[in-house]
């Protein structure tokens, strides 16, 4: 079901918790709501479950309003599945009751049934009759999944699931939820601080920030082309340095020209983006920087390095190219994109 | 505890062939199916009382909310027994509700009998609904919403999402609460007296004072501790296996419209005011009329009742901490020293303190028969520190059955984390469990305060010469007949509990943290 919201707003005790936010999530698309901690990202997701009015705006789903400044549909009667971040499993029911919750409506033959084919999607078949202080914490997020699926609802909506898992179960589980979710056909909208569970999972990302959407794209186009400071800085690593813009349009800095697709503002003087992938170590390369601090990642170290002016730029480096601290090494630019910002200018976020 | 244990069993063995015919042929017979009705019964109805008004304070919003939010708790600062003069006094034949039905339908016009095991078992509901409404009011204030968006996600209604989610995940909370009430309906005499309904205890002093058997007594009441061990025991059952940790932070209140707002605060209201405003008034209208009685004796009454009531307080809590510490730590040891010194609840105090006085009696005579004649001889029977002795026997369940289920919310992986930084002991309690057990330990102040508080045959017979309190004072007035000139110590009572009342529900307010998210 496609979820739309249009020019949402919501505040809280005469404080604005989301600005006019904007967003379509298409049938079928797994999308993704990233921000850091208190953006509004789960208040969005509360309006969208009907569990909090809004104020301004309209919300709909699959082309119906769900809410606008007339109506609201409750909760219960929108079908939309909602995954809690800390599961919310019933304790006194077996794991086949907790899934089956929701399926009030069928027989018991049909419910069985239902509760057996939604227990083996998230591979669970074998605990049907467990109770949840049985499980461990993947299992219990593929009950909730489980429970959530199970009634068939038209979109689901996941509030941090993952946030409370290790990292390689939550590296695990986070494909295992894409497959199952897409392996129902399943629209449904995940609300995270987490980028890499956000690429990992979600066709479309929108980053917010202090109630506002800042960007809504792909998970490529929002690392190689944001559309403002706060998402340059937000998703990804990378550093800004200041270059001039000549006659032609293009971009110099102290790396010298920068080549590639011109993404930003058209400004004379401006702050581009260098990600750690545009920069690369080569020691045949007249252009020389110190290194001030390296973080070893297995495959690839992260070099910070020093340029003859003092700003430091960032280059992940194949890891036996293992230099040590304040050497000078030789880099040179291989640049994509040019993402370009207006200098001085602060942007809000 | 164990002492008084063994002495109500041994009541068994001097049970001479007469009196175990009584107990058998007589009094069990006639006793025990009321007792089991009221013990099913008033439960069951303080249960939904306590339940919906919890409910609908803690996750909704709706006209006067907090106002009937504290107002609804109390009914815990008035006696059982002084809501049962009340009742009577307004609901019995002669009474201004019955005399006026009559001169409005003639003489053929009457309520069903207010002094009948119907009348006790709403009263005794309306006296003690309170231990139900705190304890599932924490309970929902913390998860309830939750349990709601869990249950609209799904697709229930809100009235489902409350039957299917929001109840059971409540149930450790509702369950402990049922419990009070189930032991305090087994052990209370004053009401049900007062509504001559005979129940186990009714018989264990008409056993004692008429007979004047107290092996015979002392039988009944094991009896009581049997049916009370049972409910205990199943209710133990059921909690188990079912791990527990509180599910998230308490959202928005859901505010009510309308009929459903105006319905909710009429309903509240009316709990509030049959249970609590209006026999609180008709209280302060008879003491007004025998407003002469007061005199200086009875700031010495309430001083009495007060340094009691602070010392249990004090003792109890210990004793409910030092329990809950080696229930952690001891296992089934720790487990059963816990139930053995929390079964006296169910003993009904007069009892209890023969069980203890017999004993402490045989032992002073010892001492004083060993010593020389001109050492001052010792009264352990009739001491402070016996006196305590029966209330720490008695309230034990009271201090620790909530700091049990704070105990609850304490979950593994927070003591673990608190293990891993190196904090043990003294130390771990101090930062972890003291400050997460906070408002359990207020809870537990409060009940016991008011228990002891209104506490009348323990402090009785146990009680030092000239100790009298504001519950002896209403005692000696009622056993005269003067039911309206009892409230002058009544009200006393009353007024003194209502203080740790309002402390409890300013410092514990659990609204007042989540209004604002």
């Amino acid at each position: 079901m496609r979820l739309e919201l249009d020019g949402v707003e919501k505040s809280f005790d005469g404080k604005t918790v989301l600005s006019g936010v904007t967003l379509t999530v298409a049938d079928g698309e797994l999308a993704c709501l990233l921000g850091p901690s208190g953006c509004g990202k789960t208040t969005a997701l509360r309006l969208l479950a009907g569990f909090e009015q809004i104020d301004a705006g309209s919300i709909r789903g699959g082309g119906q309003i769900l809410a606008d400044t007339q109506t609201h549909v409750p909760a219960q009667r929108r079908n939309i599945g909602m995954v809690f971040q800390e599961h919310a499993l019933l304790p006194h029911l077996s794991v086949a009751a907790n899934v089956a919750l929701g399926l009030r409506s069928m027989d018991a033959k049909a419910r069985a049934e239902r509760v057996d084919e939604t227990l083996s999607l998230v591979g669970l078949t074998a605990w049907r009759d467990r109770y949840p202080a049985q499980l461990s914490g993947g299992q219990s997020q593929r009950v909730a999944l489980a429970r959530s699926l199970a009634p068939r609802p038209k979109a689901l909506l996941l509030d941090e699931p993952f946030s409370n898992l290790d990292v390689t179960l939550k590296e695990h589980l986070l494909y295992e939820v894409r497959d199952i979710l897409r392996q129902a056909g399943m629209t449904a909208l995940l609300v995270t601080h987490d980028q890499h569970e956000a690429f990992a999972l979600a066709d479309k990302v929108g980053v917010i920030n202090a109630g506002a959407i800042q960007q809504w794209a792909t998970p490529y186009d929002l690392y190689h082309r944001p559309a403002n400071r706060f998402v340059a800085g937000f998703v990804g690593e990378g550093v800004l340095l200041a270059g001039q813009r000549d006659a032609d349009g293009r971009v110099t800095t102290e790396l010298g020209l920068l080549r590639g697709e011109q993404v930003g503002t058209e400004d004379k003087e401006v702050d581009v983006l260098l990600r750690p992938d545009d920069i690369i170590h080569d020691d045949a390369s007249p252009l020389c920087a110190t290194v001030v601090r390296k973080a070893f990642r297995g495959a690839q170290i992260l070099y910070t390095l020093e340029l003859a002016s003092g700003a430091r730029v960032l280059s992940l480096v194949p890891s036996h190219h293992n230099h040590r601290m304040h050497e000078p090494i030789g880099i040179r630019l291989a640049t994509d994109h040019v993402v370009a910002f207006a200098r001085h200018r602060v942007e809000r976020g | 505890m164990c002492m008084a244990l063994a002495s109500v069993l041994l009541g068994w063995l001097n049970l001479d062939a007469e009196s175990a015919g009584y107990v058998w042929g007589t009094a069990l017979p006639r006793v025990l199916p009321t007792t089991l009705i009221l013990a099913v019964v008033v439960p069951a109805l303080a249960g939904v009382l306590g339940v919906a008004a919890a409910w609908l304070v803690a996750v909704h919003e709706f006209p006067g909310r907090r106002l009937l939010e504290a107002l609804l708790i109390v009914p815990l600062a008035i006696p059982a027994y002084l809501l049962a003069t009340v009742y009577i006094g307004w609901l019995d034949y002669a009474g201004p509700i019955q005399t006026l039905l009559r001169a409005w339908f003639g003489q053929g016009a009457a309520l069903p009998p207010i002094r009948s095991t119907g009348g006790a078992a709403i009263t005794l509901a309306l006296a003690l609904y309170p231990y139900v409404y705190l304890l599932a009011r924490g309970a929902f204030a913390t998860q309830g919403q939750r349990a709601l968006e869990v249950g609209q996600s799904l697709g229930m209604s809100r009235w489902q999402g409350f039957w299917r989610v929001g109840l059971p995940l409540a149930r450790p909370w509702i369950a402990g609460g049922l419990l009070l009430v189930m032991m305090e309906t087994l052990a209370d005499f004053g009401a049900v007296a007062a509504f001559n309904v005979d129940t186990l205890t009714v018989s264990i002093y008409q056993a004692w004072f008429a007979l004047f058997s107290l092996p015979t007594a002392l039988s009944l009441a094991s009896v009581l501790v049997l049916v009370a061990a049972v409910v205990a025991a199943a209710e133990r059952r059921t909690r188990r296996q079912r791990g527990y940790t509180a599910a998230g932070q308490q959202a928005r209140r859901v505010h009510l419209h309308g009929a459903g707002a105006w319905g909710a605060t009429v309903a509240l209201g009316t709990l509030a005011t049959v249970a609590a405003l209006a026999p609180i008034t008709q209280l302060l209208v008879w003491a007004a009329q025998h407003a002469s009685d007061f005199d200086t004796r009875y700031w010495a009454f309430a001083s009495h009742s007060l340094s009691l009531s602070a010392m249990a307080v004090g003792l109890l809590l210990a004793g409910a901490l030092a329990l809950a510490g080696l229930q952690n730590r001891a296992g089934r040891a720790g487990h059963l020293l816990a139930r053995i010194a929390q079964s006296g609840y169910a003993v009904p105090g007069a009892v209890l303190a023969v069980a203890l006085f017999t004993p402490l009696a045989g032992l002073s005579n010892a001492f004083n028969a060993a010593t020389p004649a001109d050492w001052a001889p010792i009264l352990l029977h009739t001491s402070l520190a016996t006196v305590l002795l029966a209330y720490a026997t008695r309230f034990m369940t009271v201090a620790s059955q909530p700091i049990e289920a704070g105990q609850l919310r304490i979950t593994p992986a927070l003591r673990d984390a608190a293990r891993s930084l190196g904090l043990q002991g003294s130390r771990l309690w101090a930062t972890v469990h003291l400050p997460l057990l906070r408002p359990a330990i207020l809870g537990a102040a409060l009940l016991v305060f008011i228990d002891v508080m209104k506490e009348l045959p323990m402090t009785l017979m146990t009680r030092p010469y000239g100790w009298d309190t504001l519950a002896v004072r209403v005692f000696e007035m009622t056993a005269e007949g003067e039911w309206e000139r009892a409230a002058v110590p009544g009200i006393g009572i009353v007024l003194l509990g209502l203080l740790p009342v309002a402390w409890l529900m300013r410092s514990s307010d659990p609204s007042g943290a989540t209004d604002a998210a």
